[in-house]
C-alpha cells in the first residue's frame, strides 16, 4: 500500500528533478552551448502534444470506441507531412517579423491589428481552459486512485470531493508556482525558454517510458501477448475494440482528423514549442517523421491496455484510469507509482507550456496594449519588464484557477477526451485566419474579425453550453427544446441538423460561419495598404526568385506597347519599339516577334531590374498569373533596388571623403567606425594590430611582432552600452572564430545570423561574451581584415542589432570595399607617422636642447617644426672674450634629408666657431665650401636632393665693445629693436645662399646700445602662401615695436601675431637682448715692447684682481699674464694690448698685430724656452687664439669661484 | 531568403505523402477494413491503421532524409 506522503514526496522529487533539468538547460543556454539547438530535442519537445488526454484518456476512449481515438494521432502525422509547406512558412515568418505568439502572428498578418491580437488571446484562453482542467482532473483523479491502492475506486466515488480536499486545487496551485518559476524568471526578447524546452523533452521521454512499461506489463505479464489478449476480448464480446462501426461515425472520424491536424499547429503550446522555441528551421525535417513515430509508439499499447482493463474490471470501472489501476490490480506498486509519475509528467508538461504561451499572449497582446493605450504614464516607465512579468505571473495563476473552476463546475463527470475536444474545436477557429493568411493575400482584418467572432460564438453555443447543461447549470430543456423553446436553436441540433455527434456538429457550423465570414467579408472589403503589405510579405515568404528559363512568349504588339507605356511612358514605349531590330509588325494586334519581346524586356530591365522586367513581360504574355498588385510590388522593389544602389554609392562616396582626413592612424580608425553608423551597421569596431599602433615596421608576411594581437582602436554605435570590447582592450581571436577566418583568408567574412553560428560562440576565451552580444540583440556580423601591401594592419567589424534584416552578400562586398579604402588610409597614416616620428626624433636630437650659459646676451628662442620636418636650425654659441655667436639657418626642403643636412651644418658651424673662432664672413665661406662638398658627394651617390640654397645668418656679438659682426648667406636680415623701441631691419650685405660658391661673404659690423634686441628668424615666420613677405615684415616690425622688452616676451608676442594656423614651413625664432660689460668688469692695458712692461702689467693685474676680490686667482693669473706678455713682447709686431675681463669666467687676453699663431709644445727637458704655453694650458680652463682684422688675440680663461664650470 | 528548388520539391513530395496517408485513413478504405477479426492476433482495423501509419512515417523519413 502506498502512503500518501510517499506519493507526494516522489511527486515533489520528480518536480525537483524537472526543475534541475530546466535549470541545466538555462545554464547551458546562458553559456552559449544550447542543448535545445538540436533536432532530436526539438522533436522530443513536440511530445508536449501527448498530455493526460493521451496518457489516460486514450485508453478510456479505446475502451468505449476501439480505434476511434486514433484520428487524434493520425491527424498530426498528416499535418507534419504538410509541415514543410505550412510550419516552415510560419517559422520563417515569425522569425523575420519577430512574431512571438499565435496572437501576434494573426495581428501582424492583418495589418498589425491590436484588436485582432486581443481577440485571438481571449479565444485562446477561453478555448484552452477546458483542456487545462482536463490535466488537473487527471492528476487529482489518479492521485485519489493511487492513494486508495490497492482498492480500485469507481469514478462515481471520486467525484463530489470538497474543495479543500480536492487534489485538483492543490495541483493547480503547485503547477502555477512551478510554471511561474519556470517560465517567468526573466524576460527574453524572443520569448524563448530554453530550460523549459529541455524539461519538456525530458518529460516526453518519461511519459513514453512509463506508458510502454504499462503496455508491456499488461500484454505480456497479465496476458500472454496480443493474440491471447484480443482473443479473450473477442470471446468476452468486447467487439467495440475491433470496429468503429456503431461507436464512431465515419463523419466524426474525418472531423477528428481535421481537428487534430489543426491542433498540432494551432494549440498555443504547440505554437510555442514548434514555432517560438524553434532554433533552426532545418530541425523541422527530423520532427516531420520523429514526432509521428513517437505518437505511433505511444498509441500502440492503447488498445491492448483498454482490452486488458475491460477484461480485468468489466465495463463498470472508470476506463480513464485503466493505465493506473491495471498495475495496481496486478500488485505492482512500484510500476503504479511510475505510471503515476508518467501521468504527472504528461500533465505538467502540457500545463507549463500552455500557460506560458497563454500568459505571453495575455501580457503582450491583451493587457500591455490596453495599459499603454489607457495610461500613458506607464509607457514612460523606465522598466516595464517588472510589470510584464507581474502580468504574466498573474495570468498564469488566473488561467490555472479558471481551469480548476471549469473542472469543478462542468468537468466533474465528463470523460477526459470530451473535455479536450472542446479545446481542439476552439483553437481550430484560428485556422482560416492563419492558414488562409499564409496562402491567400486577399484575407482582411475585418474578414478575420467577423469569421473569428462568429466561429467562436458558435463554438461556445454548440459545445460549451451543452457541457454546462450536462453539469446541471442550465436546465436540460435548453438542450432538448432549445432556448425559449425555439427548436431551431437547439445547441446540439442547430437549425434542425440531423443527428451528428456534438463535435462534428459544432465543427460543421463553426467552420461554416468562420470560413464563410472570413472569405465573404474579405472579398467584399478590399485590404488596406498596411494589410496588403503584410499579406505580400507573409504569403511570399518562401517564394523563389525567378531563374533563367527558356520559354515561349506569345504577346501582341499592342499588349507589349501597353506594358512599356506603363513603365516608360508613351514616348519611351515608342522609342523602344522603333529601336527594335528586325522586321517591324504592321498592326498592334499582330503577334510580336520573339526578338521584339526580348528587346522590350531588355529595355525594361534597364529601368526596373531584370527579374521585374521578366515578370512583367511574362504577365503580359499570359505565361504567369500575375496581378496588378504584384507588378506594383515589383516596381516598388525595383525602385527600392535603385535606391539601395544609390545609397551604397553615397556611403562609399562619404567614406572616401570621410576616411583618411588626417595622417593619424587612430583618427583614421575612428573615421572608419563613424562613417558606417548608423546607415550601414548599428555597431562598428575597428581593431588595429598592436604593431601598427606602436609604429613598428611590419614584415610583409604579417609576422611582425604583435601582429596576432589586436587592440581595439575605435568603436562606434547607436548606443553606448553594447557588450563589445572597449577602446584600448587587447584581444586575441580564437582560431575558429569568424574574425580569425577573416584574418587567415584575407577576405571579409559574413555571419548573417550570429545565433546560428557555432563558431561565434567561441569567439573569445570567455564564451559568455558571445552570448551577451546575442542577448543584447546583435544578430548579424561582417568582419573584414584591413590589409595593405599584403600586411595585416587590423580588422573592422560591422554589427547589426536594431536593423532587423541580416547582412547579405551585397553588404559583404560593400563592407569589403569600405575596409579596402580604410586600409589604404591606415597604411598611409601608419607610414607617415613612422617617418614623421623618425624625422622629429632626429631633429630634436640635432637642435640645441637648452641654450648654453653665457652672459653676453639674454636669449629666448622658439622652434616650431612644420607638419613635415624641416631643416631650420638655430644656435647660441658662447665665444671667449665675453662674446657670443648667434646662428640661424635654413635648409631647403623638408623631411629626413633636410634634418640630416641641418645636423651636418650645425656641427660644422660649431666647430668653425668655438675652437677656430673664425670671423663670420670667413666662417660662412668655410660653410659654403662644406655645402659644395656635400652636394658633390650627393651627386656622385646619385642622390637627387642637394643642399644648395641653404641659408645661414651668423652674428657675433662682443659684449665688451658692444659691437656685433653679422654675415649672411642669403638669409633674411635680422631685426634690431633699439632700447627706445625703434625697429629696423639691419642692412646686412646680402650674399648668395650656401653652395652656390664663387663670391666671398661680407661681414657687416655695427655697434649696439645695451638692451638692444636682435631678432633672428627664418622665412617661415614672415613668408607663406597667405602672407606676402612685405606684409609679414611690416607685421613683424609693428609687433616688435610694442612687444615686451624681455626676450621671452618678445618671442611670445611675435608668435602670437605671426603664427599661422597651419604651418607649411618650420619657424625658428631667436631673440637676443644685448648686454655691455661695464668698466668694473673690464680692464685694459697698453703694453710697450719692453720686457719691463711685463712686471708692470702683472702688478696692475694683481691689483685689479684684489679689487675684484679674486685673491685666489692672483697667482695663476699673474703666471698666465707673464707668459703671454713675454711671448708677445718677444715675438709680436705692432702695438700690444692686454685685457682682463670678468664675466662669469675670468679671461685674460693679449692682442698684437702679428698673425703667427702660438702652439702648444711639449718642451724637452733641455729646452730653455717653449714652456710658457704649456704652463698657461695647465692653469687656464681654456685657452686659444683668434684672428682679428689687425692681428691676433691670445686668450686664457679661468673659472672664478662662485661660477660653476668654465 | 529564396526558396531553393530542393525545398520546394521536398514540400510537394511530402504533401503528396500527406494526401496518400489521409486518403488511406478515411473511408472508404477505412470502411473496407472495419470488421471484426484478427490478423496476427491484433484487430484487423487497428493492424491496418498502424500499418498505413508506419508506412507514411517511413515515407516521410525517407523523403526528408534524402533531401539535403
Amino acid at each position: 500500500m502506498l502512503q500518501t506522503w510517499f506519493i507526494v514526496a516522489v511527486s515533489a522529487a520528480y518536480l525537483g528533478l524537472l526543475f534541475a533539468v530546466a535549470h541545466y538547460g538555462d545554464r547551458r543556454a546562458d553559456s552559449g552551448r544550447s542543448i535545445i539547438n538540436n533536432a532530436t530535442v526539438y522533436a522530443l519537445s513536440f511530445g508536449v502534444y501527448a498530455t493526460s488526454w493521451t496518457y489516460y484518456g486514450s485508453v478510456g476512449w479505446a475502451a468505449r470506441a476501439g480505434v476511434g481515438f486514433l484520428p487524434i494521432y493520425l491527424g498530426p502525422t498528416i499535418m507534419l507531412a504538410l509541415g514543410w509547406l505550412v510550419l516552415r512558412r510560419i517559422i520563417r515568418i515569425s522569425r523575420r517579423h519577430r512574431v512571438t505568439s499565435l496572437a501576434d502572428f494573426v495581428s501582424a498578418r492583418y495589418g498589425k491589428s491590436t484588436a485582432l491580437g486581443a481577440l485571438v488571446t481571449i479565444i485562446a484562453v477561453v478555448g484552452v481552459i477546458p483542456y487545462i482542467s482536463l490535466q488537473l482532473k487527471a492528476v487529482s483523479l489518479t492521485f485519489a486512485t493511487l492513494r486508495r491502492d490497492p482498492g480500485i475506486t469507481s469514478a462515481a466515488e471520486l467525484s463530489h470531493i470538497p474543495v479543500l480536499e480536492d487534489t485538483g486545487l492543490y495541483a493547480a496551485l503547485v503547477l502555477a508556482a512551478f510554471t511561474i518559476l519556470f517560465g517567468t524568471r526573466h524576460l527574453d526578447a524572443t520569448e524563448r525558454h530554453e530550460g523549459m524546452v529541455a524539461a519538456i523533452a525530458f518529460e516526453t521521454v518519461v511519459k513514453l517510458a512509463a506508458f510502454l512499461s504499462v503496455g508491456i506489463f499488461v500484454v505480456f505479464w497479465m496476458f500472454r501477448g496480443f493474440g491471447d489478449l484480443f482473443s479473450r476480448a473477442a470471446d468476452a464480446g468486447h467487439t467495440t475494440l475491433f470496429t468503429l462501426h456503431g461507436q464512431t461515425g465515419y463523419g466524426s472520424w474525418v472531423w477528428l482528423m481535421v481537428l487534430s491536424m489543426l491542433a498540432i499547429v494551432l494549440l498555443p503550446r504547440q505554437w510555442q514549442i514548434g514555432v517560438v522555441e524553434n532554433v533552426d528551421e532545418r530541425h523541422l525535417k527530423r520532427v516531420l517523421w520523429m514526432f509521428p513515430l513517437y505518437l505511433l509508439v505511444i498509441s500502440a499499447f492503447v488498445l491492448p491496455i483498454a482490452a486488458g482493463g475491460l477484461l480485468r474490471f468489466g465495463p463498470g470501472a472508470d476506463a480513464d484510469t485503466y493505465v493506473l489501476t491495471l498495475p495496481m490490480a496486478g500488485g505492482q506498486e512500484a510500476l503504479a507509482l511510475f505510471v503515476f509519475i508518467g501521468g504527472l509528467s504528461a500533465a505538467t508538461s502540457m500545463v507549463i507550456v500552455e500557460t506560458i504561451a497563454l500568459s505571453t499572449m495575455v501580457s503582450n497582446s491583451l493587457v500591455m496594449p490596453l495599459l499603454l493605450r489607457g495610461r500613458s504614464r506607464l509607457a514612460r516607465r523606465d522598466n516595464l519588464a517588472g510589470l510584464v512579468l507581474g502580468i504574466r505571473r498573474a495570468a498564469i495563476v488566473l488561467i490555472l484557477l479558471l481551469g480548476y473552476g471549469y473542472l469543478r463546475v462542468a468537468g466533474g463527470e465528463t470523460a477526459l477526451v470530451s473535455i479536450g475536444l472542446v479545446s481542439f474545436a476552439a483553437v481550430a477557429q484560428f485556422a482560416p485566419a492563419i492558414l488562409g493568411g499564409l496562402f491567400w493575400k486577399g484575407g482582411t482584418r475585418r474578414g478575420v474579425l467577423v469569421g473569428l467572432v462568429a466561429g467562436f460564438v458558435v463554438w461556445a453555443y454548440t459545445l460549451v453550453l451543452p457541457t454546462f447543461a450536462d453539469a446541471g447549470l442550465l436546465s436540460a430543456s435548453f438542450l432538448q427544446e432549445g432556448p425559449f423553446g425555439v427548436g431551431l436553436l437547439r445547441p446540439e441540433r442547430l437549425f434542425g441538423m440531423p443527428a451528428m455527434d456534438p463535435v462534428s456538429h459544432a465543427m460543421f457550423w463553426s467552420a461554416l460561419v468562420n470560413v464563410g465570414g472570413y472569405v465573404v467579408v474579405s472579398l467584399a472589403d478590399p485590404p488596406r495598404a498596411a494589410e496588403r503589405a503584410q499579406a505580400v510579405q507573409f504569403v511570399g515568404v518562401v517564394e523563389e526568385p525567378f531563374g533563367e528559363r527558356r520559354r515561349q512568349v506569345r504577346a501582341t504588339v499592342g499588349e507589349l506597347q501597353a506594358l512599356l507605356e506603363r513603365f516608360l511612358g508613351p514616348e519611351g514605349a515608342q522609342r523602344v519599339l522603333r529601336s527594335s531590330p528586325g522586321r517591324r509588325p504592321d498592326s498592334p494586334a499582330a503577334e510580336a516577334p520573339p526578338e521584339l519581346v526580348h528587346h522590350a524586356e531588355a529595355q525594361l530591365a534597364g529601368s526596373v531590374g531584370a527579374a521585374s522586367a521578366r515578370l512583367a513581360v511574362a504577365a503580359v504574355a499570359g505565361e504567369e498569373e500575375i496581378g496588378t498588385e504584384e507588378v506594383m510590388r515589383m516596381i516598388g522593389e525595383a525602385s527600392q533596388r535603385v535606391e539601395l544602389v544609390r545609397w551604397r554609392l553615397k556611403l562609399l562616396y562619404d567614406a572616401t571623403g570621410g576616411i583618411g582626413t588626417t595622417l593619424d592612424v587612430t583618427r583614421t580608425a575612428e573615421e572608419l567606425a563613424q562613417v558606417a553608423v548608423p546607415r550601414f551597421a548599428d555597431y562598428v569596431a575597428v581593431d588595429l594590430a598592436e604593431s601598427v599602433l606602436r609604429e613598428e615596421e611590419l614584415g610583409p608576411d604579417g609576422t611582425g611582432t604583435g601582429i596576432k594581437r589586436m587592440q581595439r582602436a575605435a568603436v562606434s554605435g547607436i548606443r553606448d552600452d553594447a557588450p563589445l570590447f572597449a577602446v584600448g582592450d587587447r584581444l586575441t581571436f580564437s582560431p575558429s572564430s569568424p574574425q580569425a577566418r577573416a584574418v587567415e583568408s584575407g577576405v571579409a567574412v559574413l555571419v548573417p545570423r550570429l545565433r546560428e553560428s557555432t563558431q561565434w560562440r567561441e569567439v573569445d576565451l570567455d564564451p559568455a561574451r558571445g552570448s551577451r552580444v546575442i542577448d543584447f540583440g546583435i544578430h548579424s556580423l561582417i568582419t573584414a581584415p584591413l590589409s595593405a601591401r599584403g600586411v595585416l594592419l587590423g580588422m573592422v567589424h560591422f554589427w547589426r542589432s536594431e536593423k532587423p534584416e541580416p547582412f547579405d552578400q551585397d553588404d559583404l562586398s560593400l563592407a569589403a570595399e569600405l575596409a579596402t579604402r580604410a586600409s589604404v588610409s591606415v597604411d598611409n597614416a601608419r607610414r607617415y607617422t613612422r617617418e614623421h616620428g623618425l624625422a622629429v626624433a632626429l631633429q630634436r636630437r640635432l637642435l640645441p636642447r637648452g641654450l648654453p650659459e653665457q652672459n653676453a646676451v639674454e636669449v629666448a628662442s622658439r622652434y616650431l617644426p612644420a607638419q613635415a620636418v624641416g631643416g631650420d636650425w638655430f644656435d647660441v654659441i658662447p665665444l671667449p672674450g665675453a662674446r657670443v655667436a648667434l646662428v640661424m639657418g635654413d635648409i631647403v626642403g623638408h623631411g629626413l634629408h633636410a634634418a640630416a643636412t641641418m645636423g651636418q651644418l650645425r656641427t660644422a658651424v660649431h666647430n668653425f666657431s668655438t675652437p677656430l673662432d673664425l670671423p663670420p664672413d670667413e666662417l660662412l665661406s668655410h660653410l659654403d665650401e662644406l655645402v659644395t662638398l656635400i652636394d658633390q658627394d650627393a651627386i656622385t651617390a646619385g642622390d637627387e636632393t642637394t643642399v644648395t640654397g641653404a641659408t645661414c645668418l651668423y652674428v657675433v656679438y662682443d659684449s665688451v665693445s658692444g659691437t656685433c659682426v653679422i654675415a649672411s648667406a642669403g638669409h633674411p636680415p635680422p631685426a634690431l629693436v633699439h632700447p627706445d623701441g625703434r625697429v629696423e631691419f639691419l642692412d646686412v650685405a646680402p650674399c648668395l645662399p650656401l653652395g652656390i660658391g664663387g663670391l666671398p661673404f661680407a661681414a657687416t659690423e655695427l655697434s649696439l646700445a645695451e638692451g638692444s634686441r636682435l631678432v633672428l628668424f627664418t622665412d617661415g615666420l614672415i613668408e607663406r602662401r597667405a602672407l606676402d613677405i612685405d606684409v609679414g615684415l611690416r607685421l613683424l616690425r609693428e609687433t616688435l615695436a610694442r612687444a615686451d622688452p624681455s626676450p621671452e616676451g618678445t618671442c611670445d608676442a611675435v608668435l602670437d601675431a605671426l603664427l599661422p594656423e597651419s604651418r607649411s614651413d618650420d619657424i625658428a625664432l631667436l631673440v637676443a637682448r644685448t648686454r655691455v660689460l661695464g668698466p668694473g668688469q673690464v680692464a685694459e692695458w697698453d703694453v710697450e715692447r719692453d720686457p719691463a712692461a711685463v712686471r708692470r702689467v702683472r702688478a696692475a693685474v694683481s691689483a685689479r684682481l684684489m679689487e675684484w676680490e679674486l685673491e685666489d686667482l692672483v697667482f695663476p693669473t699673474e703666471l698666465i699674464c707673464s707668459e703671454l706678455i713675454t711671448n708677445a713682447v718677444r715675438h709680436a709686431t705692432g702695438p700690444i694690448k692686454a685685457r682682463l675681463i670678468r664675466d662669469g669666467a675670468l679671461t685674460f687676453e693679449v692682442s698684437d698685430h702679428s698673425s703667427t699663431s702660438p702652439h702648444l709644445r711639449y718642451a724637452a727637458s733641455t729646452d730653455e724656452g717653449g714652456r710658457g704655453l704649456f704652463l698657461v694650458a695647465q692653469f687656464a680652463e681654456r685657452w686659444g687664439t683668434r684672428y682679428t682684422e689687425e692681428g691676433k688675440v691670445i686668450w686664457a680663461e679661468q673659472t672664478t669661484p662662485g661660477t660653476a664650470g668654465g | 531568403m529564396a526558396e531553393s528548388r530542393d525545398d520546394e520539391q521536398l514540400g510537394l513530395r511530402l504533401a503528396a505523402v500527406a494526401v496518400l496517408g489521409f486518403v488511406l485513413t478515411i473511408p472508404p478504405f477505412l470502411a473496407r477494413f472495419d470488421r471484426v477479426g484478427q490478423v496476427f492476433g491484433v484487430p484487423v482495423l487497428a493492424a491496418y491503421l498502424f500499418l498505413v501509419w508506419a508506412i507514411t512515417i517511413g515515407l516521410i523519413a525517407l523523403i526528408g532524409g534524402r533531401s539535403r
